[in-house]
């Protein structure tokens, strides 16, 4: 057998990774958690914590546990370690968002140990993760070009977990570390905690799957040369950079860390417009196409925090450029990637065994784009409007343009359930979505 | 019984698919040779992407397609990744369906 085994956890992660995001559009549509008036308070710790851990991270390690064995065409090392991180995982975040709820003045009455000990559960299924993937990638050796983004990103995700851990230790016993260092601590250190997270873990993680990923659908070249190399080593570098200045006070460094993954990610994105340009595949399937939603999105991203930087606008600026960058950008990507990712796992898991026996139904047979492109235009609109909404602190419209996010994410969710289960004709007892096959 | 052809053992491999690009084997050129020798059919071939979960689905699914010709006692797939794979051995008509000429 040349091949590599059908990850058997991807699909659970994706499952918790959904309905994270549903849960945290549901919490901001409603304003339980509103971010422009109550970053800290609980509710909002909830949603941000729902989308980053439950969606995104969930996501991005779902797809890991299949995509860094086809990466390296060598078996992912334990099945059974993926299984223990999504069990950790998902227990640790359950843990943890209730933990936020229990903070002084919050929902939940009691529970001090929520926290840590949601936070260490987490902080054991990533360390279980990176054993389990870095074993594989070690036997990989050398490395690919998006192996390297990935390792770097897996390098970001502990770090950010283990000062996310820190926090909820600090939260819960505030005397378990000295004022000043507390302060610097929640100055500083949550400074690291987002742009390790976001940019370091979440962004190069996506940037290296999506190098592999669209130019195996679009049948444009993977190898990208000099264009690659550059993209990964400025914005690893300057990511590297800024981290560790953040805890600095050297502004010129960190200046020149910024400066640099600016660069690296303007060479990215100019390489995923040469990689469509040179794609073979003219007439592209929806998860191609809409793609390219989530690259404008982190287009956008660059541009206005390049901008907002320069005149000095961060504070303002910051929020809505987070929230770009985790649904835009990770979001749109997520979205766009699962509605190929769930068909094809489902196709090998329904017909791959009968492949060569009878005839068998094309991946694309398994969904109706026609039917579910309208939600993915919906996402992406519905994201300029919140991310409009926060710079220029519009509530209501933020409200509604979550509201929007929900009906099409929603949508999107129901398109990869009915992958899963088709509905099945009455008379015949064939599946309607699926051709007959003999 | 008539011998068997090289053409007509690809016609039967033209039920196999690649999954995700959604088009046979044989007009994505796939396969590499055809070796008939007596009732035997020895089959080389190559997937588009090495370490792909398909992978292991198409060889026996190429497999299972070679011993359903009629005339057919025993066959073996070979699976090699030189010459890799490119878009440009596919066939006129895959090329058309995707778009290119």
């Amino acid at each position: 057998m040349h091949g590599v085994r059908v990850s058997r956890w991807s699909l659970a992660y994706f499952v918790v990774a959904l309905l994270s995001l549903l849960m945290a559009e549901l919490l901001l549509m409603l304003g339980v958690s509103d971010p422009m008036s109550a970053v800290s308070a609980g509710w909002t710790l909830v949603a941000v914590h729902l989308t980053t851990i439950g969606w995104a991270s969930m996501l991005l390690l779902g797809a890991l546990q299949q995509f860094v064995p086809v990466l390296t065409t060598k078996d992912l090392a334990s099945q059974r370690a993926s299984g223990i991180t999504w069990a950790t995982m998902t227990a640790g975040l359950l843990l943890l968002l209730s933990g936020f709820l229990a903070l002084p003045g919050g929902a939940l009455a009691g529970g001090r140990w929520l926290l840590p000990v949601g936070g260490s559960l987490i902080v054991i299924g990533v360390v279980v993760a990176l054993g389990n993937l870095g074993t594989t990638l070690y036997r990989a050796w050398p490395w690919a070009l998006p192996v390297w983004f990935i390792v770097t990103g897996l390098g970001f995700l502990l770090l950010t977990v283990l000062l996310g851990l820190t926090f909820a230790i600090s939260l819960t016993d505030p005397d378990w570390m000295s004022p000043n260092v507390a302060a610097e601590l929640f100055g500083r250190g949550l400074v690291a905690h987002v742009v390790g997270g976001i940019a370091g873990w979440l962004t190069l993680t996506a940037m290296g799957v999506a190098y592999k990923l669209l130019s195996m659908f679009t049948l444009a070249p993977e190898h990208r040369g000099w264009w690659g190399r550059l993209a990964y080593g400025l914005t690893a570098v300057g990511l590297g950079d800024i981290w560790v200045n953040q805890w600095r006070v050297v502004t010129t460094a960190a200046t020149a860390g910024w400066i640099l993954a600016v660069g690296g990610i303007t060479v990215y994105l100019l390489d995923m417009m040469r990689l469509y340009r040179a794609r073979k595949r003219r007439s592209m399937e929806l998860n191609a196409r809409m793609a390219r939603g989530a690259l404008v999105a982190l287009a956008v991203l660059v541009a206005l925090g390049t901008w907002a930087r320069v005149t000095h606008q961060w504070g303002r600026w910051a929020l809505p450029l987070i929230f770009l960058g985790l649904y835009g950008w990770i979001g749109g990507l997520g979205l766009t990637q699962l509605y190929k990712i769930i068909p094809f796992l489902t196709w090998l898991e329904s017909f791959g065994k009968k492949l060569g026996k009878q005839r068998t139904p094309r991946v694309q047979d398994l969904v109706n784009e026609a039917r579910d492109a309208p939600a993915y235009a919906l996402y992406f609109v519905a994201v300029l409007m919140a991310t409009l909404a926060l710079a220029f602190h519009w509530v209501w419209v933020f409200r509604a343009a979550m509201g929007f996010a929900l009906v099409a994410t929603a949508d999107i969710a129901r398109a990869l359930w009915r992958v899963r289960h088709p509905r099945r004709s009455k008379r015949s007892g064939v599946s309607s979505t699926v051709p007959r096959l003999d | 019984m008539d011998a068997l052809t090289d053409s007509e053992v690809l016609e039967a491999l033209k039920d196999v698919i690649d999954p995700e690009l959604g088009y046979n084997i044989v007009d994505l050129g796939l396969i590499y040779g055809v070796t008939i020798t007596d009732s035997q059919v020895d089959v080389v071939m190559t997937m588009t992407t090495p370490g792909c979960p398909a992978t292991n689905y198409i060889e026996s699914g190429t497999y299972e397609r070679l011993r359903r010709i009629h005339g057919v006692k025993d066959a073996h797939v070979a699976v090699v990744w030189t010459p890799p794979w490119d878009p440009s051995m596919m066939s006129p008509d895959a090329k058309s369906y995707f778009g290119f000429a």
